[in-house]
């Protein structure tokens, strides 16, 4: 029998919290609520059990995406104060582990949706899931500033996946959420790697900061707002929402727009503590929260 | 070693390991322990997993004969 003391954390199994911390729970919320508000806001009603079902299933999806990126990138997530004490780089599970979880729960919730919803929604789906580990994780984060660019699309699917799980098909309203989201990742991610510049770099991941510097990324920041802005006010523009939906889009835009515009106009001194930076990556949350919020609101309530 | 890891081999809130009056876990009962816990969330999922296809299918069917 080994002796307490000589037990190492890789020779315990890893703990099912650790499991639950491989799927990034807080990301997950995002995702969740915006599929729910595609559900939601989606013409048809669906039943609660099968709404459940589809919401479920994103969720794992998600959480499979998010595992099989942990059990890619545990080398660079070590050397980030950020994300140091996830399950991977803390040593307290083996990679073998993460990756069978992560392609055991993507296939799991891929299937569930098909067998219990539709193939549109589950082929969405297996594209997110597909999209974020190859494109995302694999491809682009480590080669490319742009990463987050194109990676952005992989959190665009949700609206879309739910959208689709209550209809059967697409329009142009949750191609215009998922053109909301795909806009709006440049600006929150920039915000973020702005003020954890020197994380990214250490870990030697190409973040607009890091290669191009943080003039260009400001200005960065200011361009993609403004498409942001146009995709967000585009469905009531287009008569796809009421003016619920119209009113509080422009005022959260507006706010928007002033945040990011006191980023991208400004320079950082030696020193500076990045509060119009931490200010708008913390807006740029509850703006996409509250934008959901308002679609659904105006498809049940206007 | 996380704090986790600590507690469980330790027993949670042990006082120092010089106290004789609080035996500790040895490493067999470190790893029984977190199976166990393991297994207690796979029973639960797994349950829960046979309710909700329990659920779709009356479901499917209401629908079919709706």
């Amino acid at each position: 029998m080994s002796s307490a003391s000589s037990l190492s954390p890789t020779t315990l199994p890893a703990d099912w919290r650790d499991f639950l911390a491989l799927t990034k729970p807080r990301v997950m919320t995002l995702v969740v609520f915006t599929g729910l508000c595609g559900l939601l806001a989606a013409p048809v009603t669906i039943h609660p059990v099968l709404g459940f079902t589809a919401i479920l299933c994103i969720a794992l999806g998600a959480g499979a995406a998010g595992a099989l990126n942990q059990w890619y990138e545990s080398d660079i997530d070590a050397v980030m104060k950020r994300t140091a004490k996830r399950p991977l780089p803390a040593g307290r599970m083996e990679r073998q582990s993460a990756l069978h979880f992560g392609v055991g729960l993507a296939c799991f919730s891929v299937i569930l949706m098909y067998f219990a919803i539709n193939l549109v929604a589950a082929g969405i789906l297996a594209v997110s899931i597909l999209f974020y580990v190859f494109i995302y994780t694999i491809w682009l984060k480590r080669r490319t500033p742009q990463n987050i660019v194109i990676g952005g699309a992989a959190g665009a699917f949700p609206p879309m996946i739910g959208w689709a799980a209550a209809t059967g098909d697409v329009t142009t309203l949750p191609i215009l959420l998922f053109a909301l989201i795909f806009l709006w990742t440049p600006p929150h991610f920039w915000a973020l790697a702005l003020f954890v510049k020197t994380d990214y770099a250490n870990a030697g991941v190409p973040m607009l900061p890091v290669v191009a510097g943080e003039r260009t990324t400001r200005h960065q920041i200011g361009l993609y707002t403004l498409p942001m802005v146009a995709a967000a006010i585009a469905p009531w523009w287009l008569g796809l929402t009421g003016n619920l939906y119209g009113v509080t889009a422009i005022a959260l835009n507006a706010i928007f727009l002033a945040f990011a515009a006191q980023v991208a106009f400004r320079a950082s001194a030696p020193g500076d503590t990045m509060a119009p930076e931490k200010r708008l990556f913390k807006y740029s949350i509850l703006y996409l929260f509250l934008m959901f919020g308002a679609v659904v609101a105006d498809r049940w309530f206007a | 070693m996380t704090k986790r890891d600590d507690d469980l081999i330790r027993g949670r809130n042990a006082a120092p390991a010089a106290r004789p009056a609080e035996p500790a876990l040895t490493g067999d009962d470190a790893v029984r322990a977190r199976q166990r816990s393991r297994a207690t969330v796979m029973a639960l999922l797994l349950g829960a997993f046979v309710i909700l296809v329990f659920a779709i299918s009356i479901v499917k069917i209401q629908i079919a004969h709706g």
